[in-house]
């Protein structure tokens, strides 16, 4: 009961708990609202941070990543088509042994398919990885397989959510806001959290990033790359007609308002928040125009990341992280699908080689140019689906939905490189050896970014909330 | 029940453990645009007809904009997730609130607000008396409330003696963006 409260209370204390009326005043009035105000106005007011939701907060231990790339990769890639080879599927083509027969989504009835994609050995660690992939494979040593993944239901608004905020079902707070919860962000002008897709959004939308009870300062901004115009991936970022200073005379008066109106209604949070977000939105606009301009990129960089928008945001997102966003969470997307992955069912040659080409230059280059820069170290890349899909074949050329065994794969903050961990059956159907649930996966990613899954709690509607609910085992087996 | 504020049962009981007072809340996305319209004079009251597939193209209420069960569609679908009306894609037993910057840069920056601010800013410069009666007025209009010392002597500082149309419709938008109209009192 003592240690479960500390997050809790630490925003408490900063926001109405253990303060006196008078402190509580002073630190909302003046600490948010006014200092804010200074401190955007190009005053530097020391000590600031101290009153805001999203200060930098110290971690339950010493963390191994400060910040995560989640690569995202709604609709169910398949795992035996990407990396996890499964040699048998050729071997017993068109049969079905028992331990396939297994039900998903829908009852196929069809046999093995072997993997029409060819799979060569890469690196030191001679990991089998699918010709789709040819660029990710050369960064295999620096990459933990988990394969065996697996999660609760084969559908994938529910799936999506158990990936991203760990329930079935919505109204719960995303693992990128219980990250900024837990731990702030370490920028005052953008935001702790940002979700990013080119076209379409995953499947649930907002529930992937949102705050759901916690408050809304942890929110995930949500940007589509797929303009890449600076100026133009946040809605209004620009006023016309409107110069800086004027605007800025504008906004010290509503800030004063909102004071005012903060001291009559007494530690209202949406107020508090409110005046936050005001004020980031008016850093964001000189802020974001920079951070999201890859043309301030040397050539050598663009070319390494790619032309393809998912390319561009796998370089954004290393652009984030190092002006200190905490999380970052990019989903592909090539058109309008929300479920990118889910084109498997009727084609995995076609509509999974398309998106394998769309991401890997992309997430390769990510992964060459962390490192470069001395920050794969401290960042935790994690890529995957919310589920797999079945080694058995759905009509000729396709695959149905696997919850049963799945791969995702992390890199950088703190696991195993060149390590793989788990395995699914022979033939790459269900999660056998060292079975990893969401729930465990959740817990080891709060895990190396130093976050006790089951301290990390928040009180809402009469109970303690957990992004891993009353489940979670850290894999402590990937961590290096 | 109100969530007003009192100093005596906040020293008391400053988490509201008893319900003293109604937990603060925010207007929803419809509400808050009708009152927009409303209190800058340009509200469409009637009643009937097809949905509009921009609300933030047109005067009526937001009832009337077209939303779209298949993901965001139409322009109103856009406008309305941003202020928390939930994707009519699932069912959605209570709403969500979030405050984040995107909001704000709404506020701050979009046709929509500057349309209603030049209207409000308009009907303030033509009120009777001076800056102080006009903007007494205004806070009647917005909050139903009289202006307090303070806000009287922001408002005198912030746009001096005889504003143009450009400050009054600067400062409408202040008043329009400030939390209080968001509120539920």
């Amino acid at each position: 009961m003592k240690q479960f409260f500390d997050h809790e209370r630490e925003y408490r204390r900063l926001t109405r708990g253990n303060l006196t009326r008078r402190e509580a005043l002073l630190r909302m009035g003046a600490g948010i609202g006014g200092v804010g105000l200074a401190a955007m106005l190009g005053e530097r007011v020391q000590g600031m941070e101290s009153g805001s939701p999203l200060a930098p907060k110290a971690p339950h231990f010493a963390p191994r990543a400060k910040r995560l790339i989640q690569l995202f990769m709604p609709g169910g890639p398949s795992q035996v088509d990407t990396f996890d080879y499964k040699p048998m599927l050729a071997k017993h083509a068109g049969e079905r042994p028992e331990m396939v027969n297994r039900r998903s989504l829908r009852d196929t009835k069809m046999g093995l398919m072997p993997s029409p994609f060819g799979f060569k050995q890469y690196g030191a660690s001679g990991k089998w990885v699918s010709d789709i992939f040819p660029e990710v494979a050369k960064c295999v040593d620096e990459i933990t397989f988990v394969h065996s993944m697996h999660t609760d239901i084969p559908e994938h608004a529910g799936g999506i959510l158990m990936t991203n905020i760990g329930a079935l079902q919505p109204n719960r707070p995303s693992l990128g806001a219980w990250l900024t919860y837990g731990l702030g962000a370490e920028t005052r002008d953008l935001p702790g959290f940002v979700a990013m897709s080119p076209r379409a959004q995953p499947r649930g939308k907002l529930a992937n990033w949102g705050n759901a009870f916690l408050p809304g300062a942890y929110a995930g901004t949500y940007v589509n790359i797929e303009q890449m115009k600076p100026d133009a991936v946040i809605r209004d970022l620009k006023r016309a007609g409107l110069d800086r200073k004027a605007q800025e005379s504008q906004l010290e008066l509503l800030t004063k308002l909102n004071r005012l109106q903060l001291e009559r209604v007494e530690r209202d949070q949406n107020l508090e928040a409110a005046i936050q977000a005001m004020e980031m939105a008016y850093r964001m606009q000189a802020s974001v125009p920079g951070v999201f301009d890859v043309t301030r990129e040397s050539e050598e960089t663009r070319k390494l990341y790619g032309d393809s928008e998912y390319g561009k945001g796998c370089l954004i997102a290393r652009r984030l992280i190092e002006e200190g966003v905490r999380v970052v969470q990019l989903s592909l997307s090539i058109d309008g699908y929300d479920i990118a992955w889910d084109t498997g069912h009727g084609d995995i040659v076609g509509g999974h080689a398309a998106l394998a080409k769309a991401c890997d230059q992309g997430i390769a280059a990510l992964l060459k140019d962390l490192k470069a820069r001395g920050l794969l170290d401290e960042t935790l890349v994690v890529w995957g689906g919310e589920f797999g899909r079945a080694p058995t074949s759905e009509g000729d050329k396709g695959r149905d939905h696997d919850h049963y065994g799945y791969t995702v794969w992390m890199a950088g903050g703190g696991v195993k490189k060149g390590f793989s961990y788990g395995a699914t059956d022979e033939f790459g159907l269900s999660a056998v050896e060292d079975r990893v649930h969401v729930h465990d996966m959740n817990a080891t990613i709060l895990h190396l970014m130093g976050l006790d899954h089951e301290k990390l709690t928040y009180r809402y509607s009469g109970r303690d909330y957990r992004l891993t609910d009353v489940h979670g085992r850290v894999v402590h087996e990937v961590v290096a | 029940m109100s969530s007003r504020y009192d100093a005596e049962k906040f020293a008391k009981d400053g988490e509201n453990r008893w319900l003293w007072r109604m937990h603060p809340r925010k207007l929803e996305a419809e509400a808050w645009r009708d009152a927009l319209l409303a209190v800058s004079g340009e509200l469409d009251g009637a009643v009937g007809g097809p949905p509009e597939d921009d609300v933030l193209a047109s005067r009526r209420r937001t009832l009337y904009g077209r939303i779209s069960r298949t993901g965001d569609v139409f322009a109103t679908d856009a406008f309305l997730r941003l202020f928390d009306f939930p994707a009519a894609v699932s069912t959605a037993e209570q709403r969500v609130t979030s405050t984040v910057p995107q909001q704000y840069l709404f506020m701050l920056n979009s046709p929509f607000m500057t349309a209603r601010a030049a209207a409000l800013g308009e009907w303030m410069s033509k009120r009777p008396g001076g800056v102080a009666e006009k903007v007494g007025e205004a806070y009647w209009r917005l909050y139903g409330r009289e202006v307090s010392a303070a806000e009287r002597a922001l408002a005198g500082e912030w746009l001096g003696n005889e504003p143009g149309a450009a400050q009054w419709a600067g400062y409408a938008q202040v008043l329009l963006s400030a939390h209080e109209l968001m509120q539920i009192p």
